[in-house]
């Protein structure tokens, strides 16, 4: 049997923000690619790269990954070496990934918390990017965001797991 | 010393204990960064890895290529691209093997990735030769087995993230691994001579294509040619910078699929979605790594290990040896992502000290990689064609990539005492 817990996030309400963080994720990868498309083409053939171009791409790198984390999560996608599979029994493996699911979302909520305060102080300094004087401050926050919500699906997880345990 | 042995073992015991590669690092890291510290600077090292990693501009590198293999799989090219190998090498014994083996090196062309490489051209390959009634064990192996040049003909994945991690110029590690993979396609092919030479039966020759059909399946494929033209031989001129040349590859990767009217809003949105995900996937692991190989470097265990390779008088070819050794060991439980991002930082610092080529073992680590990926028990390539066709027995394929492992090993022996075959390429760079 599969010891993925049976009743992952069944709530309506995470799998439309799943849904949306999937789509948003998708559109801002294709903004990338057609970003740095145009600034090459711009600088290499008509001596016109576009203004910003760098830092714009790296901010979309970093919102890309923030957006996508807790859908990797979400999914456990998250890549792992099944060399036990075989070797205990399901009970054992639940009882495994009971444990981790719940020291994962400890550590990310312990995460959040100091990524939170990390953007707090860059907000304090007024951080913007060289160019284009994009503060830097809201990206830092929306990671802190990002290890929150990641650190309630490991929470979700961990019940229906621990669900899942009691109903064998 | 002593705290970077037990963080290590304290990973690997949560790697095997299931907990994902890229938490067991993070976990690891800030444990052992916290009990010789303190866990407040733990933390906040921690958190400011976490945050400031996915804002470096080189590195979107990463989602770029991993599109761009992405929708070069969705965009129906696999098929012109065996047709073309298959006029070409058809009508020898087991020829289609090694048409087999040249499409998946024109494939690994314009992907990053041994993973999709493999799934991508199991679809078009193995069909056709069950067809032609070739052994099931011949032409599994001919795929896993060319599906790992993936990672080594450029663009590649795991070079980017070698060059990430060793701050060693990714656009030469790229060219370096032309030739090498040039060399897996010959010496693949030898192997595939080996086995018909003694078992005929098992890879019959097919029909053999007249001269004007070869030309049109050759134009056929005329978008690889192109994309690999304008992304590898930009990067190799200097024209862009191998991120600038990932953007170029998607784009140009997209026209090819509306070119073969395959850019359905649908196939398209999905690329990106799969992308995406799998990026953030590695991304993941990459911040892991970060963590743990801070708290390695706050230990004397990099200088010490240096030192004691230095103040020995080991040949430096055998303390390579021994590092190949320990890579086709963790191979057998890691995956090759994991393996790379946990190895180099570790052994990154005695190459420096011995005095190697960075660029020339950046090549020789990803070879290894190659080779993990189609032995036991971890094959992630074995398995990967294993979901692809189920009827196929594991057994079945671990047997037919035999003869493929034998002619990788020949393969990285050479590298090992020809460095020039992997470095006379980066050498002529501008």
């Amino acid at each position: 049997m599969s010891i993925d817990p049976s009743t992952t996030d069944s709530s309506r309400l995470s799998q439309i923000l799943g849904r949306l963080l999937g789509i948003l994720s998708a559109l801002i990868l294709a903004g990338m690619a057609v970003l740095t498309a145009i600034d090459v083409i711009g600088r290499d053939l008509f001596n016109a790269p576009v203004p910003g171009g760098y830092e714009t791409t790296a901010l979309m790198l970093m919102t890309l990954f923030f957006l996508a984390l807790p859908i990797v999560t979400a999914r456990n996608e998250h890549i792992a070496v099944n060399l036990i599979d075989n070797v205990l029994p399901p009970a054992g493996l639940m009882i495994l990934q009971l444990i981790f699911n719940i020291t994962a979302a400890v550590v990310m909520a312990v995460l959040t918390w100091f990524v939170w305060h990390q953007a707090q102080s860059i907000l304090g300094y007024g951080d913007v990017t060289l160019y284009l004087q994009i503060p830097v401050a809201p990206f830092i926050f929306l990671a802190s965001a990002s290890c929150g919500v990641t650190a309630l699906v490991f929470v979700n997880r961990a019940i229906a797991t621990f669900r899942d345990l009691f109903q064998q | 010393m002593e705290q970077a042995a037990i963080g290590f073992l304290g990973l690997l015991a949560l790697i095997v204990l299931r907990v994902p590669v890229a938490f067991a690092m993070v976990i690891a890291g800030i444990a052992g960064f916290g009990l010789m510290f303190g866990w407040k600077p733990a933390l906040i090292s921690a958190a400011q890895t976490v945050a400031d990693t996915p804002r470096e501009y080189s590195f979107s590198v990463v989602p770029l290529f991993v599109l761009m293999g992405s929708l070069i799989a969705r965009g129906g090219l696999a098929a012109a691209l065996y047709d073309a190998s298959f006029a070409w090498l058809g009508h020898r014994p087991g020829g289609l093997a090694r048409a087999t083996i040249v499409s998946c090196a024109g494939f690994a062309a314009v992907c990053g990735s041994s993973l999709a490489t493999t799934a991508t051209m199991s679809k078009v390959a193995l069909p056709e030769m069950e067809r032609l009634g070739y052994a099931k064990s011949l032409s599994a192996g001919a795929i896993a087995a060319g599906g790992t040049l993936g990672i080594l003909i450029p663009p590649s994945v795991i070079m980017v993230l070698y060059g990430i991690l060793t701050e060693t110029d990714i656009a030469k590690l790229f060219i370096a691994g032309i030739l090498p993979g040039i060399l897996g396609v010959f010496l693949y092919n030898f192997a595939v001579s080996m086995v018909t030479r003694f078992s005929p039966e098992s890879g019959p020759p097919g029909p053999r294509v007249p001269w004007p059909e070869r030309w049109r399946a050759l134009l056929g494929v005329w978008e690889i040619l192109l994309l690999f033209l304008i992304v590898i031989g930009g990067i190799y001129v200097g024209f862009f910078t191998p991120t600038e040349a990932a953007g170029i590859g998607a784009m140009g990767a997209f026209l090819a699929v509306v070119v073969r009217r395959r850019a359905s809003l649908s196939n398209v949105f999905e690329s990106l979605h799969e992308s995406a995900i799998l990026s953030a996937n590695i991304f993941m692991v990459l911040i892991g790594a970060l963590i743990f190989s801070n708290f390695l470097n706050m230990t004397a265990m990099p200088k010490l290990l240096g030192g004691l390779v230095a103040d020995s008088n080991l040949a430096p070819m055998y303390v390579m040896l021994s590092m190949i050794l320990i890579y086709v060991l963790l191979g057998c439980i890691l995956d090759s992502i994991s393996m790379i991002l946990l190895t180099v930082p570790i052994f990154f610092p005695l190459i420096k000290v011995m005095g190697f080529d960075p660029v020339w073992f950046g090549i020789i680590v990803v070879v290894v990689t190659e080779i993990s990926l189609i032995t036991p028990p971890i094959g992630m390539n074995i398995f990967v064609l294993g979901s692809m066709v189920p009827d196929l027995k594991i057994s079945t394929i671990y047997r037919g990539v035999l003869p493929f492992v034998a002619a990788d090993i020949v393969r990285l022996l050479l590298l090992l005492y020809f460095p020039i075959i992997s470095l006379i390429l980066p050498s002529l760079m501008l």
